[in-house]
């Protein structure tokens, strides 16, 4: 049994996250390093 | 967010660290108050409130009896199972199916040998890492999707 509830919350949540660690890894990609040691 | 604390820089250890292209959270950001006071709260009262409202707008309905001399015509395993369930379903021969199964938690055990190829943990500096990761995610994504449709469309989705 397929349940449209459960289904977007894992989708959701699936795709929110995956987004999440690409965006936040290509701010800290582009921010570089800033401690100029 | 004024009271976020900074990595100690005069600290050699981190420094030293620091200079071989090595910074962390682990070591560089203090754990107080930036994640404990932050970080921590944000998840607790999120996850609270996602159950609690889940659990006061769309509770649980009580399903059928089950009856074990009468197997449903439409059997689905939970969400998790589903990209592997429907691998065994669209594969032909059962030990394929299987083998195609067993591949998922063999590769992940290759991961720590091989992820020290490259020294960055940022996935833009992984290229070949992150696109295994992209390929993976998206085909698991894709076979689960299909797991609930036909099996005429369970590997097509139905586009083709």
């Amino acid at each position: 049994m397929v349940e449209p509830l459960l289904s977007g919350i894992v989708l959701g949540m699936i795709t929110v996250s995956a987004l999440g660690l690409f965006v936040a890894a290509y701010l800290q990609y582009r921010r570089g390093n800033q401690f100029e040691i | 967010m004024s009271v976020i604390k900074k990595p100690d820089l005069t600290d050699p250890k981190l420094r030293a660290k620091l200079a071989k292209g090595m910074g962390h959270n682990y070591y560089g950001e203090p754990a107080w108050p930036n994640d404990l006071l932050y970080v921590f709260p944000v998840c607790i009262l999120g996850t609270f409130a996602c159950c609690i409202g889940l659990a006061v707008m769309a509770p649980t309905q009580m399903g059928e009896p089950a009856d074990p001399f009468n197997t449903p015509l439409e059997i689905l395993p939970e969400w998790y199972f589903f990209p592997t369930f429907n691998l065994l379903r669209v594969l032909p021969n059962k030990l394929l199916g299987v083998l195609a199964m067993a591949r998922v938690p063999a590769g992940l055990i290759t991961v720590p040998f091989i992820e020290n190829v490259n020294k960055f943990q940022n996935p833009f500096r992984r290229p070949i890492a992150s696109l295994v990761f992209i390929l993976g995610f998206f085909t698991a994504v894709w076979l689960g999707i299909g797991a609930c449709l036909p099996i005429d469309k369970a590997v097509s989705l139905g586009f083709w």
